[in-house]
């Protein structure tokens, strides 16, 4: 007992400071470089002053809504799929049920119940009931991860982990339950302590009443008895029924017990039941130790993330709030997988094998991005990557059964990126929209200077070398025209006839007095420099990249050319040249 | 001769009351009831009643009514009923006048009655005096071959040639290549299907020689023509093929032992023998000698030939054929372009014309081995120069209309051949009219076929390369752009062939200022201008192929005509008064059609056949001595002699208006039944063309008091019988000449053009005339 509560001492010891490590980080972190404004005083300040004013205010009762409806019953993953509802409801309920009945029975249950024994019905059913719920959560667990092929579902060591010391918990627990029916040794141990006076014959009948009826398994005794003996045994046995009821009704542990039957005096011996115990309890104390590290946070932290969620607003709340929120809703994530299944862009993955690009990955580069160590620049990179091809489309942001705003990491993300100085060419495209729309969030200092870098980043690599006005042979590169042709969209190029309708229909041409001085290229010209293959003079060309995706050129050409789609080929093409060209980019 | 008194029936029709609303008809009935010759007058209510032509067929019969003055407004469709019903009667169709009261405004309510009935009873006047001339007419039958002669068996002669002869018509088709076939056996492929020309050819070819009623003549031409309409005389030099048409079978032993090699046609075509197989199309099958090419006292040929077919000593020969008209399909030839100094045709191999492109592109088809200079494989940048001599002032004024869809048919066929091939069109604009988009479209949809909206201004090879520098300003970009190619194709316009130059020469057919044949091109464009004579494909103007098969047939349809068996001729033909002309010959050099002919006194007397009667010859006779029958001077002048001149009261001037029936005529008449204010001022008198008013005619109008002459004629170069208009105004000059010696301002004489619904026009023209004419005060001539 002694070990117990060393290691109980321990484990809470560590819970308790990596709880406490782990909610400062809410405070210290952030995805964006910390100013004086933003310290983490004041932002300990802003959350209690933000907690305080919304639990003294309505919105307790949505609060409230939120704890029921989302928390409780989690009605978010049940409109997302009933199976993963069933998979996390019954490990979930079950677990916490065997928390409050089982591990803290001594506090809870011997409170509520004053006849309360484990051994008793109904709690030694339940106990094992509530294990069987347990045991079936982790199987639908596993039937999804590793049977259900959903597309692009990844299962990180942390998801198997959460699943292993789960099964762990319940596995021994039921193993340690039917070591116990069988034990000889427990048996001896009760008879010492309850039936000391009987005689010899007594003791005999009523051993072989716990052999017949109780699943325990003697070293000497050996059925079949006789009726009377039984009888004399369960006359016997009315004190004992106060505090046992049949094993029986611990369905799980007593099968456990007739199957290990044969092969249970010598494991009795060797001290099985103990063994067991110690398993079972260890790793109770294991997965409370490391549950602050683990996915399993999320039991703490994703219903304050839905709370956050149901009360907090972007564009209102207190930016400290919003920072801290950011990085307590990392935590929150429980790697589900809903965001990545049902990700716009999550299909791009199959062709760009970068796992930054699946939401449910990114958040892991993200809290790495957000506790401030030093990133490989490859490493970003990649998460730039991924980042700037999601279309900001708030799918994810809207499946998230614990309420991240996903969509405002993802720019919180790519701005804290971009201010490091990586230049994203990107952001020339209309991925970035969001970002423009964003543009009052972001400050125009901030929001320019990016855009500045990634124009200079093209303007570098591609110099229209055609001085004079004189084109030749080495300026025209074949190859793009074969590019172009990949795909249906882009390979109308050759279409146009050049009438000039793309240009007449351009916001961005007209935008200028003096369009060709401003732009370079205006549309129908990049289209018959196109087929004539002039990559940098295309590239070069500023209406490429001030383009606005509007796609009135295209729905307004006579001659069916996708203007802008040719657009979009053409920046493809000139930015992947960059990107092949440096790889430290 | 019995001097004939006519007996003229008048009868008015009230129109259903029409008539009666504005004039008296009682007062006009009773005026003409005792009109000279009249036999009876009478107006009528009930005109279409089987009665009424009952009673008047019976008068006919009976002899009572000899002819018909028919006073109101009757349709086409009306006039022929009522012919109609007195022609089984005996009554001569020709012995028929009507009066259009209400053409004249009549009817016009903004007119003073007085003015009305005046003008009415005036215009009754004149058509009755017109009447009484009148003349029974018949019309005539010519005898006429049922044969025609097409010159040109390209694929518009041969396409024709197939119509015809299906219809039963005898055909000679002459051709001066020894082969058939002309142009389109050239080219590799034809639009819009880009298929092989070849297989409709052979098609063609198949069909005619298995007709009764076709007849080749190759290496011959037409060396005159002689004859009219139905009735021509062709005559046709054949040169010697040296090889029997009947006897080879073109087995091609001779090409074994022929000592000569000739060049071929192209520079990417291989060489010949002397003895080769008929060029373009080898049909028919039998060889033919270049003799002018054999070493002298060569005989190698004749001596191995299997079938004894060759025979060198064959001489020219003549041959008249009798033919009922010709149809002329001569085509067309590619523009020189060696005149293009600037593109460099000539003196490099691999600038070609785009004629030369297909028989490059059909050079794979051909047996392989022989020299070709270029070969198709090698090709990998390919630019093609549009209107290399076309639309250009300098060379071709015109567009030909089909290159354009001939280089994208190339570049299609050619990118088929040389997939990985790019092509280059230099352009001004690209004319793929119609369906022929479809060819552009395709074009641009390969992708590798740019379009670049200028022509190269120079061209040069570069030798190391063995390429081409072509260097044009692009004007989108506004960049120079620098190009390596591999061949360089003209597009050369088309210009009429050398046999379209010489059939002109030959049949005296009139060429355009382009020196394609003339035609009118709207209205009847397959007719060259001389009756009979049809023109059929590009010798008209550049066509594509099937616009030429097209133009070909609707040709052969109208020769049709002549090719009856006889030649019905209308009698209102032009008849000369011999015992009066001068010989002067103005008739025979301004008849629009050439119809004029000497007869054997050396008289000029039109050709019947050939004439269109329009009356031009009527109106330039200085001596007034030609007239159309049933529209002949004398009739004018009595009709113009009964013009009421002072119908206007005294102050108003009295205008004659001659206006063309075609389009004059029907603008005044739009005028009035539009209800716009026309001014009675005007008589008008219908003629058949403006040019048919003879300056005689005029001066006798004008010394009879008429204040002013109105002539109006269709625009310049819209007149049916070519240049009537045109005539009518040349002739001013004389006139002007004659009204001064009379003391008569020549401005009494105007001209106008009017179109057919040039109503506003007409009235606007009225009244400025009529202002003139105030100012310049009534005619001395009037009493």
């Amino acid at each position: 007992m002694m070990f117990f509560d060393i290691s109980l001492y321990i484990a809470l010891t560590i819970f308790t400071i990596g709880l406490l490590y782990k909610v400062s980080t809410w405070f210290r972190c952030s995805l964006l470089p910390t100013t004086a404004e933003i310290s983490p005083g004041k932002r300990v300040a802003a959350a209690a002053k933000g907690i305080v004013l919304t639990v003294f205010s309505l919105k307790i009762l949505t609060l409230l809504k939120v704890l029921v409806l989302e928390i409780l019953l989690q009605v978010r993953t049940l409109k997302e799929s009933r199976l993963r509802w069933w998979m996390h409801t019954l490990i979930y309920g079950g677990f916490m049920l065997l928390l409050l009945m089982h591990a803290l029975e001594k506090t809870v249950s011997k409170t509520l119940f004053s006849h309360y024994y484990s051994t008793l019905n109904p709690f030694i059913f339940l106990r094992d009931f509530f294990g069987l719920m347990v045991l079936a959560g982790l199987g639908l667990a596993i039937y999804r991860r590793l049977f259900m092929k959903i597309p692009r579902l990844k299962t990180s060591p942390m998801d198997h982990y959460a699943v292993i010391i789960l099964a762990v918990i319940m596995v021994s627990g039921f193993l340690l339950e039917g070591a116990k029916i069988t034990s000889y040794t427990r048996y001896q141990e009760m008879v010492e302590v309850y039936a000391d006076a009987g005689s010899e014959e007594e003791l005999k009948a009523l051993e072989s009443l716990w052999i017949k009826e109780y699943g325990m398994v003697s070293t000497g005794l050996k059925g079949p008895f006789e009726e009377n003996v039984l009888e004399k045994g369960r006359e016997l046995n009315e004190s004992c029924i106060a505090c046992h009821s049949r094993p029986q009704w611990a369905f799980m542990g007593y099968g456990v017990a007739k199957a290990i039957a044969p092969a249970a005096t010598a494991l009795d011996k060797a001290g099985l039941p103990t063994f067991l115990w110690y398993i079972h309890f260890l790793a109770c104390f294991i997965g409370l130790a490391y549950l602050p590290f683990s996915k399993m946070f999320h039991i703490i932290v994703g219903p304050l993330s839905l709370m956050a969620n149901a009360v907090m607003d972007p564009e209102t709340s207190d930016p400290h709030n919003i920072t801290t929120r950011q990085i307590m809703e990392l935590d929150a994530c429980t790697h589900c997988g809903s965001c990545t299944t049902r990700c716009s862009v999550g299909i791009v993955f199959e062709e760009i094998p970068n796992v930054n690009i699946l939401p449910s990955e990114k958040i892991a580069a993200i809290k790495n991005l957000a506790s401030g160590r030093n990133i490989s620049r490859q490493d970003i990179r990649s998460i730039q990557e991924g980042l700037y091809l999601c279309t900001n489309c708030l799918r994810c942001t809207g499946v998230c059964p614990v309420g991240i705003n996903l969509q405002h990491l993802w720019l919180s993300a790519r701005e804290a990126l971009l201010q490091k100085g990586c230049p994203e060419l990107m952001i020339l495209s209309p991925l970035s929209l969001y970002r423009g729309l964003m543009q009052s969030a972001i400050g125009p200092q901030r929001y320019q200077q990016p855009i500045d870098a990634a124009k200079k980043l093209i303007s570098d690599e591609y110099q229209t070398d055609i001085q004079d006005n004189t084109i030749n042979t080495s300026h025209r590169d074949d190859t793009l025209k074969h590019r172009l042709r990949l795909s249906h969209q882009s390979s109308t190029f050759s279409f146009c006839y050049n009438c000039k309708t793309c240009t007449s229909a351009c916001p961005v041409v007209h935008n200028y007095e003096r369009p060709r001085d401003a732009l370079g290229l205006v549309p129908h010209q990049i289209m018959h420099a196109t087929a004539l293959g002039l990559g940098d003079l295309i590239f070069s060309s500023k209406m490429l990249w001030a383009c606005l995706g509007c796609y009135r050129c295209q729905d307004q050409c006579p001659q069916g050319v996708h203007v802008t789609d040719v657009f979009y080929e053409l920046k493809n093409i000139a930015i992947k040249k960059i990107k092949d060209q440096t790889t430290d980019l | 001769m019995e001097k004939i008194v006519p007996k003229i029936g008048i009868f008015i029709w009230n129109q259903g009351g029409r008539l009666s609303q504005a004039v008296d008809l009682e007062g006009l009935v009773k005026k003409f009831s005792k009109a000279k010759n009249a036999a009876r007058c009478e107006f009528v209510d009930e005109l279409w009643t089987t009665a009424f032509f009952d009673s008047l067929r019976s008068a006919v019969e009976n002899k009572q009514i000899d002819r018909f003055l028919w006073v109101g407004r009757f349709t086409s469709y009306q006039m022929k009923y009522i012919k109609g019903q007195f022609s089984a009667a005996g009554l001569n169709p020709y012995l028929h006048e009507w009066v259009d009261l209400e053409d004249q405004g009549i009817c016009l309510k903004d007119t003073a009655p007085e003015i009305r009935a005046a003008k009415a009873a005036s215009l009754i006047q004149m058509a009755l005096a017109r009447n009484r001339l009148l003349e029974p007419l018949n019309p005539m039958e010519l005898p006429a071959s049922d044969a025609i002669l097409i010159i040109g068996a390209g694929v518009a002669g041969l396409h024709a040639a197939e119509s015809l002869s299906a219809l039963g018509k005898q055909v000679h088709l002459v051709e001066k290549e020894s082969g058939v076939g002309g142009k389109v056996a050239l080219l590799s492929r034809f639009y819009p299907r880009i298929c092989d020309p070849h297989c409709g050819l052979e098609f063609t070819l198949q069909k005619l020689s298995e007709s009764d009623h076709v007849a080749f003549h190759t290496l011959s031409r037409v060396e005159a023509l002689s004859g009219s309409p139905g009735n021509y005389m062709a005559a046709v030099q054949k040169k010697p093929r040296y090889v029997s048409e009947t006897k080879c079978n073109a087995c091609g032993e001779c090409l074994t032992v022929c000592p000569k090699e000739i060049p071929g046609a192209f520079p990417v075509s291989e060489t010949m023998k002397a003895i080769h197989s008929p060029f373009p199309m080898s049909f028919p099958s039998a060889f033919v000698v270049e003799r002018e090419h054999c070493p002298p006292e060569c005989r190698e040929c004749e001596k191995i030939c299997p079938a004894k077919a060759v025979d060198l000593n064959q001489a020219p020969s003549e041959d008249q054929l009798r033919v009922g008209a010709v149809l002329i399909t001569t085509g067309w030839d590619l523009y020189p372009l060696s005149k293009v100094e600037e593109y460099g045709y000539g003196r490099f191999d691999n600038i070609i014309s785009n004629l030369e492109m297909e028989q490059l592109l059909s050079s794979h088809t051909r047996q392989p081995g022989k020299s070709a200079k270029l070969s198709l494989n090698d090709l990998k940048e390919v630019g093609f120069i549009q209107c290399a001599g076309s639309r250009d002032e300098r060379h071709l004024p015109y567009c030909s209309s089909v290159c354009c869809s001939a280089t994208l048919k190339q570049i299609l066929y050619f990118k088929e051949l040389v997939p990985e091939a790019k092509c280059y069109v230099f352009y001004q604009h690209i004319r793929s009219s119609g369906f022929e988009e479809d060819l552009y479209r395709k074009a641009r949809e390969m992708g590798d076929v740019t379009f670049v909206r200028e022509r190269p201004a120079t061209v040069a090879l570069d030798e190391q390369k063995g390429k081409l520098n072509v260097t044009v300003l692009d004007p989108l970009l506004d960049k120079e752009i620098t190009m390596d190619l591999d061949l360089l194709v003209l597009a050369g316009g088309m210009c009429p062939s050398q046999g379209t130059r010489e059939t002109a020469q030959v049949l005296k057919l009139p060429q355009n200022h382009y020196q394609f044949f003339e035609s009118h091109l709207q209205c009847h464009p397959e007719e060259g201008q001389r009756t009979g004579i049809y023109v059929g494909g590009s010798c008209r103007e550049p066509m594509n192929v099937s616009q030429s098969i097209d133009s070909s047939h609707r040709s052969a349809m109208q020769a049709l005509k002549y090719l009856a068996g006889t030649v019905l001729i209308e009698p209102t033909y032009p008849v000369v008064n011999k015992t009066k002309c001068d010989q002067c010959k103005r008739c025979m050099e301004e008849c629009p059609f050439s119809s004029f002919v000497f007869d054997e006194k050396e008289f000029p007397t039109p050709d019947l056949a050939r004439c269109r009667q329009c009356g031009n010859c009527m109106g330039i006779c200085p001596l007034a001595v030609i007239s159309l029958n049933n529209n002949t001077i004398k009739q004018m002048a009595v009709q113009i002699e009964a013009v009421n001149t002072s119908f206007m009261g005294k102050k108003e001037p009295v205008i004659l208006a001659l206006l063309c029936e075609n389009d004059a005529y029907k603008a005044a008449r739009a005028a009035v039944d539009q209800g716009l204010p026309v001014p009675p001022n005007a008589i008008i008198i219908k003629v058949s063309c403006a040019g048919s008013v003879n300056n005689a005619v005029i001066a006798d109008a004008l010394s009879l008091g008429i204040d002013g002459i109105l002539i109006g004629g269709c625009k310049d170069d819209q007149c049916h019988y070519v240049k009537g208009s045109q005539l009518v105004q040349k002739r001013s000059g004389d006139l002007s000449d004659k009204l001064k010696t009379m003391m008569i301002e020549p401005e009494r004489v105007r001209f106008v053009n009017l179109e057919i619904r040039d109503a506003n026009k007409y009235v606007e023209v009225l009244n400025t005339y009529i202002h003139d004419l105030k100012a310049m005060g009534p005619n001395p001539f009037k009493i």
